[in-house]
């Protein structure tokens, strides 16, 4: 117990001094993990609009597989970006690997299935009469769709913290495409497990206090957002 | 009113599917600033035909001609598709402030800012409910919202106006009151209009014109009076007799004292 509180006490205290190892992993975790969530989320939504919103042939099907890879560990997906981002692979050339652009597009491939899934519910949850009488009012197939999502604005934000917390929590992908290379790559789920594995307990408890108050505030932000001009 | 030679909207051999229900109308033809009404049984195709004239199905068969174009449900192109606007039986309010939702429509059109809110608050003041323009929609009673569905469909100003049992949710004052300014604006602004109802009081105190359905067919269509007195079937004879509802209402009114 005093082992964690010690922690707590160390981790406040390193983000009040500002020392800088923490503030540029903290910085980056915010830049991979935002910058993931973001692509998510366009890609995310337009999934969700699109399956959620229309009927075409292999729909129920296409929708399983987007509600199966919600669960997608992330080391699964971390392999499969290492072996597309190999030396060898088929994006090999790019020399992406071991890079935080690598780690975005691991936690991106992460994210969109939890927002897209979501996505899908929050638009099958909107009336059909409804959007016939946003057609019906003289929408484009396009206006609509963005009244659908502002319609729908509570659920897809959601959808956004969900898919924000899976990623800026997950280890596995980020580990394994990125290398938590020290000043590179290093996030403070990556820095949490080097710090446990070398018995570093306090910085390890300290980094993942550091995590906590991050996604909380993230959260908070995203909420206050999803709750204005909310009413009952 | 001033009838013009061409009708505003002109319906010939539709066929519409909807499930296994299908939905057939031989002819059907209105004019500039005609008011139709469609009765019939719940289920008999009102909503449906309305919803073929709104151009937001796809007939299988036939042809419906808006201002003398031939349409093609959804596909029809943006310009001819904004001359007919429906209203659905639920309000259908989008989460926002009364003014923004009357000023859907212009948005959608391009008209934006000062001038949208201008016309908005023209078609509210038309409703008798300008002094809500500022609140959310969420807290308004169903008479006031369905006020605000009809504002949000004549700020547009359409060519022709589709209401779907508009006042099916309402309590019998806030109904009457509704149907009253409706009657009063649809003739101010000679708006061609076609209403389904479940009601025949309703159809026959604003509509010049009756049309009832039964099973996806109009049984008869013609001016209201004569719809009325001279029905040449013997469902809309029987949907259409108002002796019955008057002798049971004085039996019922009798037997309470």
């Amino acid at each position: 117990m005093e082992l964690i509180v010690e922690g707590m006490k160390r981790g406040i205290g390193l983000l009040l001094r500002g020392d800088r190892e923490v503030v540029e992993v903290v910085l980056l975790t915010l830049q991979v993990s935002g910058t993931a969530t973001l692509l998510s989320l366009f890609f995310g939504v337009g999934i969700g609009a699109l399956v959620g919103l229309r009927q075409f042939p292999g729909r129920t099907f296409f929708l399983s597989i987007v509600n199966t890879a919600m669960g997608l560990p992330p080391v699964v997906v971390g392999l499969f970006v290492t072996l597309l981002l190999w030396r060898s692979g088929p994006l090999g050339a790019l020399g992406l690997l071991y890079t935080p652009t690598a780690m975005i597009l691991a936690q991106a491939i992460i994210a969109t299935p939890i927002i897209a899934g979501i996505s899908v519910a929050a638009f099958q949850s909107l009336s059909q009469e409804l959007r016939l009488q946003i057609l019906s009012l003289g929408a484009r197939r396009r206006q609509l769709v963005w009244l659908l999502i502002k319609e729908a604005r509570l659920q897809l934000l959601a959808a956004v913290m969900a898919g924000f917390g899976g990623v800026v929590s997950e280890v596995g992908a980020s580990m394994m495409v990125g290398g938590n290379i020290r000043g590179c790559t290093r996030v403070l789920t990556t820095a949490t497990v080097m710090e446990t594995a070398k018995g570093n307990f306090e910085l390890a408890i300290a980094l993942s206090v550091i995590l906590l108050l991050l996604a909380y505030a993230v959260t908070v932000a995203l909420t206050s957002l999803q709750q204005r001009g909310h009413k009952w | 009113m001033v009838i013009e030679e061409s009708p505003v909207l002109e319906v010939e051999g539709l066929v519409v599917r909807r499930g296994r229900f299908r939905l057939q109308i031989r002819r059907l033809e209105l004019f500039q600033g005609e008011i139709l009404a469609v009765v019939g049984p719940n289920g008999s195709g009102k909503t449906t035909l309305l919803m073929s004239l709104g151009l937001l199905l796809k007939p299988e068969e036939g042809r419906v001609k808006l201002c003398g174009k031939l349409t093609s449900g959804l596909a029809t192109p943006l310009e001819l598709r904004r001359k007919v606007v429906m209203v659905f039986q639920k309000p259908l309010l989008l989460n926002g402030t009364v003014l923004e939702n009357v000023s859907l429509g212009l948005r959608l059109r391009g008209i934006r800012g000062k001038r949208s809110d201008e016309q908005a608050l023209v078609a509210l003041e038309k409703l008798g409910i300008a002094h809500l323009k500022r609140r959310h929609v969420k807290g308004l009673s169903g008479g006031e919202a369905q006020r605000v569905s009809l504002a949000r469909a004549l700020a547009v100003e359409p060519e022709v106006l589709l209401l779907d049992e508009p006042f099916s949710s309402l309590d019998p004052p806030s109904k009457d009151r509704l149907l009253e300014d409706l009657d009063r604006l649809l003739h101010a602004t000679g708006t061609t209009a076609i209403m389904t109802t479940h009601d025949r009081l309703d159809a026959m105190s604003i509509c010049d014109k009756v049309a009832v359905m039964c099973e996806g067919e109009i049984l008869q269509m013609g001016p209201t009076s004569e719809v009325v007195h001279r029905p040449l079937h013997p469902f809309v004879a029987e949907f259409l007799d108002l002796r019955k509802t008057k002798e049971r209402l004085t039996g019922l009114l009798a037997s309470k004292g």
